[in-house]
C-alpha cells in the first residue's frame, strides 16, 4: 500500500524564464527525507506569439546546479489550453539522491521553458510518511 | 451503544456504560472512579484548533516545529474526562503529551505523531486515541506540530472527536474497573 496526498504545486503560478523555475518543493517526513514527488497535472497558458517547449526535471547537487530532464519535452501551444493530465504523463518520481555533485539529485520540481513567458500550474502526488 | 476496547480498529465508542467503573492512570498512578454520565462530542468546527492562532505566530518556516502548547478546547473540568481521537487538516505531523512533558504514542525510537496520512493507514484514526483527565494539578494534553509540508504555511490545524465522561471519585478501584492511561509511561 502507498499513501500519498496532493497538492497544487507550491511555487504557485509559475512564469518559465529563461533558467530553469521551481514548481514544487515536496514535503519532508519526519526523518527530513524528502516524499517522492509524481507531477499528475500542468496546465500551462501560452501567449508568447510562438510554441514554447517545456521541459520538466529536478537539479542536481553541482556547485553550480544543473537542470535534470525527468519527462519528455511538452510542447505549448500558443494561445491553446495546454493541459496534460494523469493520463498523459509518466509517473516519474521526483526524489532526493543524496550522493555528490552530479550524481546527486534535489528532488525539487523544476520547469525550463525554451522561451520565457509561459504560465504554469501544476498538481503534485507526495508519497511519504 | 456498543462498548468498545480502549484502542478498538474501528468507529470510535464509550470505553464503557453508565454506572461502571474505571480506573484511570494519571499523575502516575491508578485512581479510582464511577462513570456517571457520557455524552459524545462530534466532529465539529469548535474542535478543530489552529496551533498558530493559539501561539499567535503567522507562519511556520518549512520543517519547522510548534512545541507542545495546552489546547484549551480539550480541557476537562475537575472530575471529567475527555475521551478523544484527532486529527491533522494541514501538513503537519502533531505531537501529542500529557502532564506538559509526557510524550505520548512514545516507544524507545522516537515520538509518534498525526499527519495527513494517519487516516490512510488507520482510517478510524483508532490508534490517535487519548484521554484528558481533569481535576487539580496539570494533566492536561498539549499538541505541538511540525511542519512536514516542505514549504512556509501560515496554518496549522488538527481537530479532535470522541466523548465526555463526568465522573464520581471512588476511595478504592472498583474490581471491575476498566483501565485507561491519561498520561504516557
Amino acid at each position: 500500500m502507498r499513501n500519498s496526498i496532493r497538492k497544487a504545486n507550491n511555487a504557485g503560478l509559475v512564469t518559465t524564464t529563461a533558467v530553469f523555475d521551481l514548481v514544487h518543493t515536496p514535503g519532508i517526513n519526519r526523518s527530513a527525507v524528502q516524499r517522492t514527488a509524481i507531477i499528475r497535472k500542468i496546465i500551462a497558458y501560452n501567449n508568447t506569439g510562438a510554441g514554447v517547449t517545456l521541459q520538466f526535471g529536478t537539479s542536481d547537487l553541482s556547485a553550480i546546479p544543473l537542470f535534470v530532464q525527468l519527462l519528455p519535452d511538452l510542447l505549448a501551444l500558443n494561445t491553446v489550453d495546454n493541459i496534460w493530465t494523469e493520463a498523459d504523463l509518466p509517473p516519474v518520481e521526483f526524489s532526493a539522491v543524496a550522493l555528490a555533485l552530479a550524481n546527486g539529485r534535489n528532488g525539487l520540481v523544476y520547469v525550463l521553458g525554451s522561451a520565457a513567458g509561459v504560465i504554469i500550474r501544476a498538481e503534485i502526488e507526495e508519497f511519504g510518511s | 451503544m456498543e462498548v468498545a476496547n480502549l484502542y478498538d480498529n474501528g468507529p470510535i465508542s464509550p470505553i464503557c456504560q453508565n454506572k461502571e467503573h474505571l480506573a484511570i492512570w494519571s499523575e502516575q498512578r491508578w485512581i479510582g472512579y464511577q462513570v456517571d454520565y457520557i455524552e459524545p462530542i462530534p466532529r465539529s468546527g469548535a474542535f478543530v484548533v489552529d496551533l498558530m492562532v493559539l501561539l499567535g505566530v503567522g507562519v511556520l518556516a518549512a520543517g519547522a516545529q510548534l512545541n507542545g502548547l495546552l489546547v484549551p478546547a480539550i480541557q476537562s473540568n475537575a472530575n471529567e474526562l475527555g475521551h478523544f481521537r484527532w486529527f491533522v487538516i494541514d501538513d503537519i505531523e502533531g505531537m501529542l503529551w500529557e502532564l506538559a512533558q509526557m510524550g505520548r504514542f512514545a516507544p524507545r525510537g522516537g515520538q509518534a505523531g498525526v499527519n495527513l496520512f494517519t487516516d490512510q493507514y488507520d482510517p478510524w484514526l483508532a490508534t490517535t486515541t487519548f484521554w484528558v483527565l481533569g481535576g487539580s494539578g496539570d494533566k492536561d494534553a498539549r499538541i505541538g506540530c511540525t511542519n512536514v509540508s516542505g514549504v512556509v504555511i501560515n496554518q496549522a490545524r488538527v481537530g479532535f472527536f470522541g466523548y465526555r465522561y463526568i465522573l464520581i471519585p471512588e476511595p478504592t478501584i472498583h474490581p471491575n474497573a476498566r483501565y485507561l492511561p491519561a498520561q504516557g509511561r
